[in-house]
């Protein structure tokens, strides 16, 4: 917990960056997948002690800070992690990308690597992340968080970036967590 | 369009420009620019709210190494770091400096008050020290004003055996909100804002803010090439910023001497793509970024963490041998989410102990590398910040880890959190039950994006040293084969200072200030 200012609020933003310069497969019929799936799982609406913050407002206020709608490249993202037959294999896009950032690392290692944890969750490779139940849900998004590829982690923590900025930043969210805010009162707070 | 002619243009407002401006104007009859790309947001702007407050920082807060790894804060507004940072206040370290002459060949930078360094009268660097502790007001804070979270750190740290020490803090009236990082709505916090560059303004010096400098311009001078000046455009006024002394618009600046103080990452990338010849591929190379290591520990009971003064003490016990300092600091929510691992119910429950969170965090003096650079993308329109930690860096970070964790549990603890996604328990995670698993940091991989490791000291990016293969400027801070051009930020620092910069950065702009008011003659004689 250091670097305060520093620390997260540069990664939130990062999330902005790296959607604009890397794009993962689009190859699937991912017709409505929303970002709103996948907050859900980022954060755990409806359960006990958590704010009465509807799913859709988190996403509104991504969206208004974001803009995330207007990049197709996000878009393209969000396809290529809906799609859980990707994770296990992968295209050209996706080890161009690796290289850029990893210039020795070798892509069918990564690949490998990814597989074999896939296979070890059970999780169907035809499935749609939108369609998984919710601990499958998880359990999907934690294989991103410990990717073997570098810009797979990436992906996970921007989106869980922006999400906790737009969350965590709602005065409302805050007394659930036993956060007072501001001193200042009045027109500036 | 803007046409401005002056004798010394000084590009950034941070810790270097603001500093070595008000210097000039002091010592001089010259006149002065200074420029800034960010806006001048006062105390009136900072409004502690932590999401509106990035507008303060480089890229918004998003600006991080290539790879997406390491956030690399700046601060981007009038007073640059000065105004977004924790007041935390080093000295420069004279073994530091001592080294630097020895292996970049420096000169000058004399610690002895009665050095007349370049023949000029007190040029030395403890005057120039003596003048930025008085005029920021540095000194250690009371114990009344130490809060829950630094006295748990120094606590945990000192029943290991472990000493911490009070920070110094440029601070003046502080009423201990806890905003630090989120800009003094006080003016408590002495930063060049409301120091050096009041001074600057009140001595004739004129400030542009909303100002990007795109290229600096050059002449060639025999077989020599001589800045002449620089261009670039004037955004419109943000709101909330205080006016502008310019209209909105492309800017053209004639000046005799033009001193980049843009930061470690701006001021390479403001070289690199001005062409400024760089026959030993030297531009932006060898970039330090001090990477940094949170921790989090879960306590029993309600700490004051966020309230107070953000950072009252730090240890230095490991530094000699590892190359780490332990700083004691906090975050406000976002930033904390962020920096704790996990997400949905698991990363809830942590946040919903956030008013019983302590944390402080490992900052790195890392290992010089040349493959570690700063450049300019046209294609971007940003600077490209290429960085990995090396393997000894790793290994000393695992190390500094694992002397967290048992930190945080000696003052007290009942988990430890690190900022980390990696399996490192058998648990499957990086929370530690007990201090006995501290051995598990061994299982760290720093591999990018897995574990959050984070920069806001970048340095030495354009090095000073009399030999070109080294540094890109000799110790006057001149760039080689280029005259009236000089860099003077911590990227000019050979390599990292070896502790939070702002002080070591100001009392180098106030000693190259102080030198250049000596040395007139070699940068503006035509106008004397």
């Amino acid at each position: 917990m250091k670097r305060a200012a520093f620390v997260g609020s540069s990664v939130a933003m990062v999330a902005a960056a790296f959607l604009r310069n890397v794009s993962l497969a689009a190859e699937t019929d991912a017709a409505g997948l929303e970002l709103t799936v996948l907050v859900e799982t980022l954060l755990p609406f409806g359960s006990p002690a958590f704010p009465a913050i509807p799913s859709t407002a988190v996403v509104q206020r991504i969206e208004g800070l974001f803009k995330l709608g207007e990049s197709p490249v996000f878009q393209a993202s969000l396809r290529g992690f809906s799609s859980l037959a990707f994770f296990s294999t992968g295209d050209d896009q996706l080890f161009a990308a690796e290289r850029a950032v990893s210039p020795d690392s070798d892509p069918r290692d990564l690949v490998r690597r990814d597989a074999a944890a896939f296979a070890a969750t059970g999780l169907s490779p035809a499935a749609n992340f939108q369609y998984l139940k919710p601990e499958r849900k998880s359990q999907y998004v934690r294989l991103w968080s410990q990717s073997a590829f570098s810009v797979r982690r990436r992906f996970y923590g921007s989106v869980r970036a922006v999400t906790f900025v737009a969350f965590y930043s709602l005065r409302e969210a805050w007394p659930a967590i036993g956060y007072a805010g501001p001193i200042l009162k009045g027109a500036r707070a | 369009m803007t046409d401005i002619r002056c004798d010394v243009l000084i590009v950034g407002s941070g810790s270097a420009g603001a500093t070595i401006a008000a210097t000039l104007a002091e010592y001089t009859k010259l006149s002065v620019v200074l420029v800034e790309k960010g806006p001048y947001y006062g105390a009136e702007f900072f409004n502690q709210r932590e999401l509106d407050m990035m507008v303060l920082l480089a890229q918004n807060g998003g600006r991080s190494t290539v790879d997406g790894a390491i956030p690399v804060a700046g601060g981007e507004c009038v007073g640059g770091g000065t105004t977004v940072n924790y007041a935390l206040s080093f000295d420069p370290i004279p073994e530091v400096w001592n080294r630097w002459r020895r292996q970049y060949s420096l000169e000058g930078f004399s610690f002895s008050d009665s050095a007349n360094d370049y023949g000029v009268e007190g040029l030395n660097l403890a005057a120039a020290l003596r003048d930025i502790r008085k005029r920021c007001n540095v000194h250690a804070p009371a114990d009344s004003e130490v809060n829950d979270n630094n006295g748990l750190f120094m606590d945990g740290c000192r029943s290991l055996g472990v000493s911490a020490k009070k920070y110094e803090l440029n601070m003046q009236g502080c009423i201990g909100c806890g905003f630090c990082g989120q800009g003094c709505a006080y003016d408590a916090k002495r930063g060049t804002m409301v120091t050096y560059l009041q001074d600057a303004l009140r001595d004739g010096v004129r400030l542009i803010h909303h100002c990007s400098i795109d290229q600096i311009h050059f002449e060639s001078a025999g077989s020599e090439l001589r800045a002449v000046g620089a261009s670039g455009t004037i955004a419109p006024t943000k709101t909330g910023s205080r006016p502008n002394s310019a209209p909105s618009g492309p800017i053209s600046i004639d000046a005799k001497l033009v001193i980049v103080s843009a930061g470690a990452i701006e001021s390479p990338a403001l070289l690199h793509r001005s062409n400024v010849p760089d026959p030993f591929d030297r531009i932006g190379r060898g970039l330090v970024l001090h990477p940094s290591l949170p921790i989090a520990g879960v306590f029993d009971h309600e700490i004051v963490n966020y309230r107070g003064i953000t950072g009252s003490y730090y240890s230095d016990y490991f530094y000699a041998d590892h190359g780490f300092m332990l700083e004691c600091l906090f975050d406000h929510p976002i930033d904390a989410a962020i920096a704790l691992p996990g997400f949905g119910v698991d990363h809830f429950d942590l946040m919903r102990d956030y008013s019983k969170l302590a944390g402080f965090g490992a900052m790195l003096v890392d290992t010089p590398s040349d493959s570690n650079r700063v450049s300019w993308s046209a294609a971007s329109g940003t600077p490209q910040i290429a960085y990995r930690l090396s393997d000894p860096d790793k290994a000393r970070l695992r190390f500094a880890a694992a002397r967290m964790v048992e930190i945080i549990f000696a003052s007290g603890a009942r988990e430890a959190i690190l900022t980390s996604h990696e399996p490192l328990t058998p648990r499957g995670n990086a929370i530690f039950q007990s201090a006995s698993e501290a051995g598990f940091c061994e299982k760290l991989t720093f591999a990018p994006n897995e574990t959050l490791v984070s920069s806001a000291h970048a340095q030495a990016s354009v090095k000073m040293s009399e030999n070109p293969h080294l540094g890109m400027a000799n110790s006057r801070g001149e760039v080689h084969g280029v005259s009236g051009l000089i860099v003077c930020d911590s990227s000019a620092f050979p390599t990292s200072c070896g502790a939070n910069p702002m002080i070591a950065i100001m009392s180098l702009a106030r000693y190259q200030g102080r030198r250049i008011a000596g040395e007139q003659g070699r940068y503006v004689a035509g106008r004397l």
